[in-house]
């Protein structure tokens, strides 16, 4: 049987909406694709202010003070992502040289859908600190 | 009503496949806006990057291979010696004399050998003791960092310490002639304008001392066979007896002297040490930490200018701190349309901390050990941009 599609009536709503669809589907990668990259910006800032941290209070509680910033920092910056935080202290020749902070977050996709994501990924950042020594 | 009409005739008025075209160019339009927000994403976050490996290497800089360099006064309260005289009948009497107090000052050098391993009590005169054994310290006039060793000095001028042995020269004249109180007016006159050489030389030879305690009554050479007058003769005689008797009583004292001259000789020498010529090392040290967080979106990234606000400049608003400037290409989508990649350029400040020698005399200026507390001194101003 063939079907005739003698009559255009309802065909500019068909091609409204799947229009509308196009459009909602690409402003939603729009916005994802933001998010990617502010937090990706985040997790860089977090891991540098933290590490930073460190170096300045070198000679004190300077490892805690670095992951209790990260800890404040990520809190304002990316509060539902809960990021894992490492900050050590590298030795070289024996001796305190540099600290090391490293930020990762589990990114998921789309979480205003489905609070576990549409897939996702790992974001993380590295920020090496000097261990600061004076004679 | 009017028909539109474009050339070819085709009528307006039959709008089949518009939504389609519109949509193409919606889409275009959209995914030439998304191309460019994924373009400056990737320009923000490798910004982001050089401008954390731009501050760890600032921060490196700024604490790599810095030297504290201190100004101190060395003060020697020296105590005061104990002096007593046994008379005929065997009463001792004894007094307290003021050794007096030696003051060295402007010691400049690095704190680490001057304050930190105690190279300061290099600068301590000996002290006399018995009724008070005194005291050494130190007092800090001012700390400064440096990034080199090459404007540092060391020690005091040779003048402060000629001074130095001025006063202890006059105060040795002093405890010496104290030795045998009843007769200090004597040996005061002895030691007058002597040297601490020529002190300790009398000290430790009977006949110097003998020559000169004669002398001081005008008998030159040995009274028995020198003079004719018996009386005269008699009593050169029970003067030189008496002189005898004095240098014995100088027996524990006899190396008072040499102390002094062993403690100026051993300062001079400490003096007119030199100071290692080492040089800055900031440079490596940015660069290691630059390469260290090297941004991977970033192409030939590296850091193009370092200036530093150190001791030369220790004035400015900016001492003590480093400031480094460091450059990346950036990848870019559109090759085509930016055939040159994105450029940027950072900046990034590293302040050099050292402790704040006037919070540090805030308790009184009076030390002994190295000094660890006091506040923070961390104010230069951001020097970013300033002498780019």
């Amino acid at each position: 049987m063939i079907l005739k599609l003698r009559s255009e009536k309802g065909s500019i709503m068909v091609e409204t909406v799947a229009a509308c669809l196009i459009l909602i589907i690409i402003m939603f990668g729009f916005f994802e694709t933001y998010k990617l990259i502010d937090t990706k910006l985040k997790v860089q800032r977090i891991a540098r202010d933290a590490a930073r941290e460190a170096a300045i209070n070198y000679n004190g509680k300077g490892l805690e003070l670095a992951k209790d910033k990260a800890k404040d920092i990520a809190k304002q910056y990316i509060p539902h992502m809960n990021p894992s935080i490492t900050v050590y202290l590298n030795k070289v020749n024996g001796e305190d040289a540099n600290v090391v902070c490293s930020v990762t977050v589990d990114y998921r996709y789309m979480q205003y859908f489905k609070k576990s994501g549409i897939g996702g990924r790992s974001i993380n950042a590295t920020a090496i600190y000097p261990w600061q020594d004076q004679s | 009503m009017r028909q539109l009409f474009i050339r070819g005739k085709t009528s307006l008025n039959n709008e089949r496949g518009t939504i389609i075209v519109i949509m193409v160019f919606v889409v275009m339009l959209l995914a030439i806006l998304f191309a460019g927000m994924v373009q400056l994403g990737i320009f923000l976050l490798a910004r982001d990057q050089v401008q954390t490996a731009a501050d760890a290497a600032a921060l490196a800089a700024a604490g790599s291979g810095t030297h504290r360099f201190v100004q101190i006064n060395v003060v020697t309260d020296r105590g005061v010696e104990k002096v007593c005289t046994t008379d005929e009948d065997g009463n001792t009497t004894c007094e307290c004399v003021e050794c007096g107090e030696a003051r060295i000052e402007g010691i400049v050098g690095n704190e680490a050998d001057l304050l930190d391993k105690g190279g300061w009590r290099k600068f301590c005169v000996p002290r006399c003791g018995g009724c008070d054994s005194g005291d050494c310290w130190y007092e800090l006039v001012r700390r400064d960092i440096m990034y080199d060793t090459h404007s540092m000095g060391w020690g005091t001028s040779a003048e402060n310490i000629a001074k130095v042995e001025k006063n202890l020269t006059d105060a040795t004249r002093t405890i010496v002639s104290y030795i045998s109180y009843d007769y200090r007016n004597t040996i005061s006159r002895m030691v007058e304008g002597m040297s601490l050489a020529k002190i300790d030389y009398m000290l430790n030879n009977k006949q110097d001392w003998m020559n000169r305690w004669l002398a001081t009554k005008g008998y030159y050479g040995s009274c028995p066979h020198s003079y004719v007058d018996e009386t005269i003769g008699a009593e050169c005689r029970a003067w030189y007896a008496t002189g005898e008797q004095q240098y014995r009583k100088i027996s524990d004292k006899r190396d008072i002297a040499r102390k002094m001259i062993d403690t100026i000789e051993e300062m001079r020498q400490y003096n007119s040490r030199k100071v290692p010529k080492i040089d800055a090392q900031y440079a490596g040290a940015a660069g290691r930490f630059f390469e260290a967080n090297l941004p991977p979106n970033a192409e030939d990234a590296g850091i193009v200018k370092i200036k530093a606000y150190g001791y030369d400049e220790r004035n400015s608003p900016y001492y003590p701190s480093i400031v480094v400037y460091a450059t990346a290409k950036i990848k870019t989508l559109f090759p085509s349309l930016f055939p040159d990649d994105f450029m940027t350029t950072v900046c990034a400040s590293g302040a050099t901390s050292f402790r704040d020698a006037e919070d540090q005399k805030r308790g009184g200026n009076k030390f002994y050990d190295a000094l660890t507390g006091g506040k923070w001194y961390r104010v230069p101003e951001d020097a970013c941009w300033v002498d780019w």
